[in-house]
């Protein structure tokens, strides 16, 4: 029994409370699209995922509206996971299903994310300018430390915006080039849950709304700004380079309850500053003339980026290994209806299709995203779901 | 008809799994950096990814490549990344799974503690040391105290023969540091206002041995 007592006692330690900063400020947007082609390419002009990739390929948008859209997201071992609520939800007992080797191990080192993009998502591209305001809901659980856990549920409000500008070229180059400014912003309520594997069951047992607004929040908000440049050689060839967050200072304020943040009685932390490092990006694309194929597949599309390419010497503590940044992606879409695209990025492979409906499109991506610094180390599985209203 | 729609079922669900491993398996994971060709600020890093990722492995090659820091905060990583390297972690997790499951208690905990190679107890031993370095300089967590108080008593029992009976504090540099390190596990939890009553039945192990 002795034994016992050094066991149970190291576990229940673990309780809430361990918060960990966060760190991350993401200004993306989970799309569909954009992930079953291996990440964002910077040479690409690629309807409204432009405002997210290279603020200079603006200026070749056909003019085009975003209404609305819904994007379901789901990162981790989200199979496994829904067998844990499978059987939960068949009668198993809650507390002992957490508690079987399995469950725990799997919960002792799990990163798992919910999200749901939209339903705003209300913006414009075209004529060189475009904008958008956007949210998003997402839960993360993530194991933090030796045997905790942490749920995070956050809301947030993102706006981009950008303006692409054409550079004369002499007429014989067949080229085209283009210089373009982005900005960014967000702002985010985070609460935060932590609780050990061991409390998990009486954590599930007391899920409601009191759980939520009695959790730690935190409120972070940033601004930023983008640059880029675009050059097409015959309509064939693509180059581009983008510097992501020029300039993008952060803050957070910690409060001690939602519910305290929410009636104004929580008295919160000393806001904490800080600024984004500077990515800079580098792309190729290539869009070959199928020719009379052209009458069955269109817009096929091959794409190469090297993401942070100076993140060694910008940010060197976090520099990643140079395959990770490596991102591969092709697309063809077959009778201007169906999509179909792969990609590499992360070290990781991804695909996905697209439907266009005209006055929606359907996009679906399976993908893989490595979450530390070298290939393999802490690969998560991911799948994305979109439906798009835009015309 | 039930069965085939069974069969569909069981068809869709192997595809996903499978799609699973697909997009998690990385072609290129031989080129991982060897952690010890890492800068400083890299290695932590790295320690950090090694940590959250749950690889043994890949803890134990963290630990090789920060155990010699003499920074503190590095110190107690390096602490929590032998310990995770030597299994306890998973072993005390996976013991209370069984417990919970109602199996043989007293059988259960003495595979689980008893389970542990020379070369893992030597990482308990490096942790506890490594933390013990540490605590000069910045205040581990009570958690990161009460695991390396149990890596030092799993090592004190094996060398005890493995059973609890007769271990003392008197008797054994070990428990010694162990019941130190709990005993600053327990000022840590009084200090936030939580309850002690697990680390006091603990603590009794040692005293009471």
């Amino acid at each position: 029994m002795r034994f016992r007592a050094l066991s149970l006692s190291i576990c229940l330690f673990l309780v809430a409370g361990a918060l960990h900063a966060q760190t991350d400020y993401d200004l993306l947007l989970p799309s569909a699209r954009t992930s079953a082609l291996g990440g964002r390419h910077v040479a690409l002009a690629g309807g409204f995922s432009t405002l997210f990739s290279n603020p200079a390929a603006l200026i070749d948008e056909e003019p085009r509206f975003s209404y609305s859209e819904l994007t379901l997201g789901a990162s981790g071992p989200i199979f496994s996971l829904a067998g844990i609520v499978m059987q939960s939800l068949g009668g198993s007992d809650v507390a002992t299903l957490l508690a079987t080797p399995a469950v725990q191990d799997l919960l002792q080192s799990i990163y798992a994310r919910f999200s749901l993009a939209g339903p705003v998502s209300f913006g414009y591209v075209g004529s060189g300018m475009g904008f958008g305001l956007f949210n998003d809901t997402q839960m993360v659980v993530e194991s933090v430390g030796s045997a905790g856990l942490e749920i995070r549920v956050g809301e947030r409000f993102l706006l981009r915006g950008g303006y692409g500008m054409a550079v004369p070229l002499p007429p014989a180059w067949n080229s085209r080039l283009a210089v373009g400014l982005g900005v960014k912003g967000f702002v985010r309520g985070d609460a935060v849950i932590g609780t050990s594997l061991l409390a998990l069951p009486s954590l599930v047992e007391s899920i409601g709304p009191d759980l939520l607004t009695a959790a730690p929040f935190e409120l972070v908000s940033a601004i930023g700004i983008d640059a880029g440049l675009r050059y097409v050689w015959r309509e064939t060839l693509s180059a581009g380079v983008t510097v992501d967050n020029v300039y993008s200072p952060h803050g957070a304020i910690a409060y001690p309850s939602l519910s305290g943040f929410l009636d104004g009685s929580g008295e919160p932390g000393a806001p904490r500053y800080g600024t984004y490092p500077q990515q800079v990006n580098v792309g190729l694309g290539y869009t070959p003339s199928l020719g009379a194929a052209e009458r069955f597949v269109q817009d096929v599309t091959v794409l190469l980026d090297y993401a942070d390419a100076l993140d060694f010497w910008i940010d060197p503590s976090n520099a990643e290994n140079w395959v990770l940044k490596l991102g591969l992606g092709v697309e063809a879409t077959f009778l201007q209806v169906l999509s179909v695209r792969g990609g590499f990025s992360d070290g990781l492979f991804a695909a996905g299709l697209g439907v266009d409906l005209t006055f929606m499109q359907l996009n679906a991506a399976m993908f893989g995203t490595e979450l530390s610094s070298e290939p393999g180390l802490r690969p998560v599985y991911n799948l994305v779901v979109g439906l798009e209203f835009r015309g | 008809m039930k069965s085939f729609r069974c069969a569909i079922y069981a068809l869709v669900a192997l595809a996903l799994v499978s799609c699973e491993a697909v997009f998690t398996t990385s072609p290129v994971a031989f080129l991982q950096r060897d952690p010890e060709n890492l800068s400083p600020e890299q290695q932590i890093t790295y320690g950090r990814d090694a940590l959250a990722s749950g690889d043994e492995e890949a803890m134990a090659e963290a630990f090789e490549a920060l155990k010699e820091s003499e920074d503190a905060e590095t110190q107690v990583l390096a602490a929590e990344l032998a310990l995770g390297a030597s299994g306890l972690e998973t072993a005390l997790t996976d013991s209370l799974g069984e417990l919970s499951a109602g199996g043989d208690t007293d059988a259960i905990l003495a595979d689980a503690l008893g389970s542990f190679e020379e070369a893992d107890l030597a990482l308990m031993g490096e942790a506890a040391a490594l933390l013990d370095a540490a605590d000069e300089t910045v205040t581990p967590t009570p958690e990161q105290y009460a695991f390396a108080a149990v890596g030092l008593m799993a090592v004190a029992i094996e060398e005890n023969g493995g059973t609890t009976t007769g271990l003392s504090s008197g008797g054994s540099p070990e428990v010694a540091k162990a019941e130190e390190f709990l005993q600053a596990a327990t000022s840590g939890l009084q200090a936030s206002g939580e309850s002690t009553e697990l680390l006091d039945e603990l603590l009794a192990v040692i005293q009471t041995s």
